[in-house]
């Protein structure tokens, strides 16, 4: 009785943590790559790239219309047999690694800039992957309760941007569209952005209440995409496409150019928020490594929350450096992304004939 | 349970064995129609001896000429027709005799009767109900808990006129048995809190002895090992009144002026009972400005040493001319320069705090003078440090509750290590471990940090701020498990 | 589980005892001005001085000005660091300065260095000085501790008079660089008598600095290229100082482009004004009378602006009014439009709106 020992969380989480386990890295670094291509429209790419978030919130509806509250291995299981099931956890195991290990190491090398140059990348590795461990081993509830708080807290964040609403420059924006094929073609690169929605397959069946199931999936991806898209525009508004292309992280510098009185500049208490931000995602991503990882080995969560750790800090190294980063990331995100989505579409249809 | 028996001697001798061999024990031999053997046993220094007298060795020497020997239910028809005391009780067994009679209660033995009266004559010495020292209250009722479980009670239930409440008593302690009471009010606290408070109580009632409010605070919490209070404590019967009607239930025991208020969230630590006397917008003030003085506490020192050491860009250039300068020529590091001024002055607050007023305030003056004035003028200490570290120290005092003002100003510690280990990342770390360990405790099933972590909407009226007393005047939703569980 | 993770904690924290060669605060040069001068016959050409904060204590603060010299800009950290007694660290400085002869060289390293040094300040001002920086850092400052805060502060408010832009720092820097349509143009800095003062504009194309415009022409410029800047204007009555009518105006800027053959820009200025003084009417002044000195103004500075519009087109041959950039909104940041060439064949049309709200105390 002491401890309120069921894991369920409310839909109210649910919103949450599907927003946190999109919003990390990429907020920084987002208009950058999008801009690549589309450039002075690449926010209208942000939102066409909106339908992949939408896509698989859906599924993850039909899911639960069809199967109700049955996990997603079991479901795995019914739909596909135990063998491609066990793949499908692989996959998604591997998949969610590497998402918590990139955004780990790109957190390092954002902190090894500002304000941790003197520490060592292991230190800093460690110290951090260890904080999301302890987060994520007290299961969904506590990281669905982290995920409501502190996205309340840290949205102070996206307030930042507006001390520079007076100084941008339309002119930057227009002419608003730069050329339909640009944006079309760089909708799949705003995917990428939007990757780690996927943990919505694993959380759905611990959703207490699903009254309005279906609208908590659009209203979260509305909120993502709100952010991505206000970022977007507000870099392209401020800096122009040209410079928003140049700099690895453009919001970073937005948040320099901000002057206040009592601290220089703005960054500290951006990295400070945002750091609520990345804890949040990382440990959303480690509850999916753990729970598809015990799942598979059935070693209890909290032992494989443990076990996964040394893997996660291996990828973490190996990804350092910020362009081996990218280029990793530029080669296997297109292929996850796609693979999940042609997976969900497949899912979904076989849900509508297997299920009720 | 053993039954008495009829044997007066054998009676007498059991009932002593239980007790302390003292000198007090006054066993009193009369003779009731000057034939019957009767005892009366008490201990004289915790009764009221002329009620005695008069009331029980008076009647039974002088108006009882009857022979009782003869009639049924001899000690009820005694108790019925000859004690003129107001509370009195038929016992027939051992159970507990020996603890009545140390809470003053008297005791009166029939020969050949295998019954006993316990009359209530009891008048233990108590403080008399006086202003609290610990809790000072410019709007509000002046009176405090004193250490006598009865008297308390009798402040709570004054100010009560509710049929809901409840009183639950019970013993605690094997050797020494403690009188406590649960009090809360039916129906309007959650049945599963009810359950879990009881339950914990039940479950150290074997424990050898209990002599304070604090032993029971640290036996039944959630967290023994946690960095924050679980439960309050409080000196004011209308702050538990107040509690009650929120749906909370108060631990009262005997022997401590203190009442302890289950379960509590961490919110409720900032808030002082005269928030809701005083008018609405200075409350609001008061109560932004003691959650501002807590991040003070534990973020202040912590980052004004990670400026000294490692982020010097984290301020601007104005700044650091006054901080460089400051630096000059101290010898310590500025690790260990904080850290010395922040236990030379912890060795100042709990050094003050024992000493009677006028010594206190002789140690605040002499610490004040050789830290404020001696170190920096000796160029031990810079003057910015000082600044800093004091303001975290006034900061501290802003937080009503005393136990969490502790745990706030401990905290710090663990945060300027990790400060100086990791610098700014040590910080941020820091403050977010506080929030996932916050967010991970419950209390008596009712999480911790609610009603922000499950986010209760409705219950956020009344938290760092306040709206209208109009508002906020209905039971908390989150202290319910329905709703707020999650 | 929760013993485990204390005890992994424990030992992290014995593992990393601070050791990493931070310095405190006290053993970190801080530096407010950086200069970059060059010496083009020299092996090593760069020669880039800083100004940094000696302390003394008792909030006594001196300056000293060191100078590196060598091949590139990082390398004169190289140079410098041998001579420093503390920690070199870049971050703090409010002031960047370049000479004259390195803006003229080019200095696409320095706004290389300047996106990818994520330390830079990227809040502090920016100039261009006549002769080498060296020598500017090592004027004595009035009433500001070091240099760089005077001539910082001197560039903070310069927006109050002469319509400069309002901001003059290295983000704007940035943004004039890389921004299409647009291009560099910095105050320019000479020595007034051993005094910094700002006597001009220079006008780079692409990283070189091409142009050199004197203020009297800059003001025009400047009128049209700023927003919401400040600045004073007189019209005089035969050329005597004692009659004239001056106000003290904001500038509000509109333009819109169109193409017909050749690019026509449609500019309204307005300028909002306050009457400062009117020693010409002697009479209170009546709603027709504002209209008149309104329409005084108005033809006087449509006649400079056209005459200087002019002179750009023609003498300096690039855009120096910073309206390339509305053309590129309008047809594209790649459009072919936006090149010097079609700049030159544009039409500029300026109408200009003066505006008094304001016609002071006086009713004589």
């Amino acid at each position: 009785m002491s401890k309120v020992i069921e894991n369920k969380i409310t839909q109210r989480q649910y919103i949450f943590i599907l927003v946190s386990a999109v919003v990390g890295i990429g907020i920084l670094s987002a208009p950058n790559s999008i801009c690549q291509i589309a450039e002075q429209s690449g926010w209208i790419s942000m939102i066409i790239g909106g339908i992949y978030p939408l896509i698989i919130c859906y599924c993850s509806y039909l899911n639960y219309k069809h199967f109700n509250n049955t996990h997603f291995y079991q479901l795995n299981e019914r739909l596909y047999g135990k063998f491609i099931a066990k793949i499908i956890f692989l996959f998604f195991l591997i998949t969610m690694i590497i998402y918590e290990a990139s955004v780990l190491a790109g957190f390092y090398n954002i902190l090894s800039k500002e304000i941790a140059f003197f520490l060592s990348p292991y230190a800093v590795l460690i110290l951090v992957s260890l904080v999301i461990i302890y987060t994520a081993s007290f299961g969904l509830q506590s990281i669905g309760r982290l995920s409501e708080i502190v996205f309340y807290f840290s949205s102070i964040l996206f307030l930042f941007p507006l001390a520079i609403i007076g100084k941008g420059s339309f002119l930057n924006i227009k002419p608003i569209i730069s050329s339909v094929e640009n944006i079309l073609n760089s909708v799949p690169s705003s995917f990428y952005s939007y990757a780690g929605i996927e943990i919505s397959f694993f959380i759905m069946p611990y959703v207490v209440n699903k009254k309005n199931f279906k609208k908590a999936g659009f209203v979260s991806t509305a909120i993502i995409v709100f952010i991505y898209t206000f970022l977007t525009f507000i870099c392209i508004y401020y800096l122009g496409y040209e410079l928003t292309t140049k700099i690895y992280y453009p919001v970073f510098f937005i948040m320099e150019t901000i002057e206040v009185s009592i601290i220089s500049d703005f960054k500290v208490v951006f990295i400070f928020l945002w750091s609520g931000m990345i804890l949040k995602i990382m440990a959303c991503d480690h509850y999916v490594v753990s729970y598809t990882f015990s799942r598979l080995t059935r070693i209890p969560y909290k032992k494989s929350c443990i076990i996964t750790w040394p893997f996660i800090l291996m990828f973490a190294i190996f990804m350092i450096p910020e362009h081996g980063r990218n280029v990793f990331l530029g080669k296997s995100v297109p292929i996850i992304v796609f693979t999940i989505l042609t997976y969900s579409i497949i899912t979904a249809i076989m849900v509508k004939i297997k299920g009720r | 349970m053993e039954p008495l028996s009829k044997n007066i001697y054998q009676n007498i001798n059991k009932i002593i064995s239980h007790l302390p061999n003292s000198a007090t024990l006054i066993k009193r031999e009369i003779l009731i129609n000057k034939k019957t053997k009767c005892f009366i046993i008490y201990v004289s220094n915790l009764c009221n001896r002329k009620s005695i007298e008069m009331h029980i060795i008076h009647p039974l020497l002088y108006n009882l000429n009857e022979d009782i020997e003869n009639i049924e239910n001899a000690a009820e028809y005694i108790a019925q027709n000859y004690i003129s005391i107001s509370e009195a009780q038929i016992i027939k067994s051992f159970d507990n005799i020996a603890v009545e009679l140390l809470r003053g209660k008297c005791l009166i033995l029939i020969d050949k009767i295998n019954t006993a009266i316990l009359c209530d004559t009891s008048d233990i010495p108590h403080r008399q109900i006086q202003e609290s020292n610990v809790e000072k209250t410019i709007r509000g009722g002046r009176e405090s808990f004193v250490e006598n479980i009865e008297i308390n009670l009798a402040l709570i239930q004054n100010k009560v006129k509710s049929n809901k409440l409840r009183i639950e008593r019970m013993l605690l302690g094997n050797e020494n048995k403690t009188d406590a009471a649960i009090v809360y009010m039916d129906g309007i606290i959650d049945p599963i809190v009810l359950d879990a408070i009881k339950f914990k109580m039940n479950r150290i009632k074997n424990l050898p002895y209990i002599l304070c409010t604090g032993y029971i605070e640290q036996l039944i919490e959630d967290f023994p090992y946690g960095f924050f209070p679980q439960l309050k404590n409080t000196e004011k019967p209308d702050k538990v009144v107040s509690d009650l009607f929120q749906g909370k239930a108060a631990i009262l025991i005997s022997g401590a002026p203190y009442a302890l208020i289950a379960p509590a969230v961490f919110i409720e630590f900032f808030q002082g009972f005269e928030d809701y006397s005083q008018r609405l917008l200075t409350s609001v003030f008061v109560r932004l400005t003691r959650v501002l003085s807590a991040l003070l506490v534990l973020l202040a020192t912590p980052i004004y040493l990670t400026v000294l050491s490692y982020s010097s860009g984290l301020v601007p250039i104005k700044l650091i001319k006054v901080i460089y300068n400051s630096r000059l020529g101290i010898p310590l590091q500025p690790f260990l320069e904080i850290l010395t001024m922040e236990i030379a002055v912890e060795l100042l607050r709990e050094g003050g705090l024992r000493l009677p007023s006028p010594i206190g305030q002789t140690l605040g003056i002499v610490g004040g003078i050789v830290i404020g004035e001696a170190a920096t003028k000796a160029g031990l200490v810079s003057p910015t440090t000082l600044v800093v570290v004091s303001t975290t120290v006034i900061a501290s005092f802003l937080i009503p509750n005393y136990e969490m003002a502790l745990s706030i100003r401990f905290l710090r510690f663990p945060m300027l290590i990790l400060a100086e280990l990791f610098g700014f990342l040590g910080v941020i770390l820091g403050f977010y471990l506080i929030v996932i360990i916050l967010i991970n405790m419950n209390s008596f099933g009712i999480p911790y940090f609610s009603p922000f972590a499950p986010l209760n909407p409705s219950d956020l009226k009344d938290t760092i701020v306040r709206l209208s007393l109009k508002e906020i005047l209905r039971k908390p939703k989150s202290l319910k498990m329905k709703k707020g569980k999650i | 589980m929760k013993k485990k993770l204390l005890i992994i904690f424990n030992i992290l924290i014995l593992l990393f005892s601070s050791c990493y060669g931070m310095e405190p605060i006290e053993n970190i040069s801080i530096m407010i001005g950086i200069g970059y001068d060059i010496d083009k016959e020299k092996s090593k050409k760069i020669s880039d001085p800083i100004e940094m904060f000696v302390f003394k204590g008792d909030g006594e603060i001196e300056r000293h000005i060191s100078s590196g010299v060598a091949e590139t800009i990082y390398n004169t950290v190289n140079d410098r660091q041998t001579i420093m007694s503390k920690k070199f660290v870049v971050g703090t400085e409010k002031l960047y300065l370049i000479s004259e002869e390195r803006a003229k060289y080019g200095i696409e390293d320095l706004l290389e260095v300047l996106i990818r040094d994520e330390n830079r300040n990227e809040l502090a001002y920016v100039a261009i000085t006549e002769g080498r920086t060296e020598h500017f850092f090592k004027m004595t400052p009035i009433d500001n501790t070091s240099m760089s805060e005077a001539i910082a502060g001197i560039l903070k408010f310069c927006y109050l008079a002469n319509f400069f832009p309002r901001e003059v720092n290295i983000k704007e820097l940035l943004f004039m660089y890389n921004q299409s349509g647009r291009r560099i143009i910095l105050p320019y800095i000479i020595d007034d008598n051993g005094k910094p003062k700002v006597t001009a504009i220079c006008v780079f194309e692409g990283s070189k600095l091409k142009h050199k415009i004197p203020l009297e022409e800059a003001f025009y410029i400047n009128m049209l290229r700023s927003r919401k800047s400040e600045g004073y204007i007189s019209v005089l009555e035969d050329n005597n100082p004692k009659k004239c009518y001056t106000i003290k105006a904001k500038n509000f800027v509109n333009v819109s482009v169109e193409y017909k053959d050749t690019l026509i820009y449609n500019i309204d200025l307005t300028l909002k004004g306050v009457l400062k003084a009117d020693s010409i009417n002697n009479k209170p002044l009546t709603d027709k009378d504002a209209k008149k000195i309104e329409k005084a103004f108005e033809e006087n500075i449509s006649k400079e602006i056209e005459k200087t519009i002019e002179k750009v087109q023609n003498n300096y041959k690039i855009d120096c009014f910073d309206i390339t950039k509305y053309a590129a909104a309008k047809f594209g940041k790649h459009s072919p439009l936006l090149s010097d060439e079609e700049f030159q064949k544009a039409k500029i049309n300026v109408k200009v709106k003066v505006i008094l709200v304001d016609l002071g105390r006086s009713i004589k």
